[in-house]
């Protein structure tokens, strides 16, 4: 598995190449990633110039990108749930629609694309997000621990 | 440029995106977690990685088009309390089944057909909101999303300089050594 | 030696149930996890990069991960 000491380890320089990316989308077509609002065409919302739509597709590129990675790096493995696990999964899944709707721009695109434009609602969400995740913690992992 | 040669460069992207994302293994649902186990320096050196070349150029892309630099990314929403409220109830759903957008994406590529069911899941909760809730709630975006250097009315150059000196020092502490 | 199956664990539960089973451990004792998300085999080594002491190697199966860790510490 791959050096982890100091400065370059390939995890850096690997979300250094995700950042630097997205930076070139930026330039080349005047669009970055977007999470949550993405999946808005899944409900009708196509958003203002279809840009959900677009990044809908992006992320279909990505599902794309991390299974050719993944490929590569031998890690693919198809990996059926147990049904025990169905229902948590499908309230989380349900959790996040809300989430990424109630306030747009609240969710993954605050880590990555709201707090770097320096988006005062992105610092909210993540302030939120943090609480939010918290109290699951404490609920659940720390309980089964 | 028209819309389906954008869909294919947005493909093509999201590809690259992934590519990434999954060989550096990025989630923000696992981050939190180490977080919260008082462990989170791999996700903080992750996260400051990503805050410093974003911050940079989306604000130095400002001096290629006029258009584009820093721009207020998702919507202030009744004075910021839905997004703190939306942001919890995000919080809460990431660390309930462990993958954030990103992470869910990446999981799904990866073949863990759990997430397609996660993926599947989005609807009726985006459908909550867009068609019960959104109705009710009609309160607009009436504040008006700003920046950070609006809002300490400092011009952006000085606030974007510091914030990225502070993230690049935080970088480097994060990564040297430990000194036995 | 002990080995714990983390197969099919909501993330972040696996890191943290590394963690706090690393933390614990006695010199020249010895741990297996069983995982099964790429992404703990690179969380994992870096997570416990501060312990030096500990020997961390990582085994793959067909589909899934032994993650072996060893103190060496003493």
């Amino acid at each position: 598995m791959a050096e982890k000491k100091g400065f370059f380890n390939p995890t850096l320089m690997y979300a250094g190449a995700f950042a630097v990316l997205n930076v070139i989308m930026y330039f080349v077509i005047h669009k970055f990633w977007i999470g949550g609002s993405s999946f808005l065409p899944m409900v009708g919302k196509l958003g203002p110039n279809k840009t959900f739509l677009f990044s809908f597709i992006v992320n279909m590129g990505v599902i794309v990108g991390a299974l050719v990675s993944s490929a590569t790096n031998r890690e693919f493995t198809l990996r059926m749930p147990a049904a025990k696990v169905l229902p948590r999964a499908i309230l989380g899944g349900f959790l996040i629609g809300i989430g990424v709707t109630l306030a747009p721009g609240t969710c993954t695109t605050s880590f990555v694309i709201g707090l770097p434009m320096l988006s005062i609602s992105s610092m909210l969400s993540i302030a939120g997000m943090f609480a939010g995740g918290f109290i699951v913690y404490r609920l659940t992992i720390k309980s089964q621990s | 440029m028209d819309f389906k040669l954008l869909l294919l460069y947005g493909f093509l992207f999201g590809i690259g995106f992934g590519f990434f994302v999954q060989k550096a293994g990025i989630c923000f649902a696992h981050g939190l977690g180490e977080i919260y186990m008082g462990k989170g320096k791999r996700i903080l050196r992750i996260f400051l990685v990503i805050f410093i070349i974003s911050t940079l150029g989306f604000y130095l892309s400002k001096f290629i088009a006029p258009e584009l630099g820093l721009k207020p990314i998702g919507q202030l929403r009744g004075y910021g309390f839905y997004n703190i409220i939306s942001g919890m109830i995000f919080g809460a759903g990431i660390l309930l089944n462990g993958g954030c957008i990103l992470g869910t994406l990446r999981q799904m590529g990866e073949g863990n057909l759990l997430f397609f069911v996660v993926f599947l899941s989005f609807i009726p909760g985006m459908a909550l909101i867009v068609y019960v809730i959104d109705p009710i709630l009609k309160q607009g975006y009436q504040v008006q999303n700003i920046l950070l250097p609006e809002l300490l009315a400092v011009p952006q150059p000085y606030v974007v300089g510091s914030v990225v000196i502070l993230a690049l020092f935080w970088l480097v502490m994060l990564s040297r050594p430990k000194k036995k | 030696m002990e080995s714990t199956d983390l197969r099919g664990k909501f993330c972040p539960f696996p890191i943290i149930e590394v963690v706090q089973r690393v933390e614990v451990m006695e010199s020249g004792e010895c741990k297996v996890f069983l995982v099964d998300d790429p992404l703990a085999i690179r969380s994992i080594p870096e997570e416990l990069e501060e312990f030096e002491y500990l020997d961390i190697n990582i085994k793959k199966n067909n589909d899934y991960w032994e993650v072996i860790i060893t103190n060496t510490e003493g």
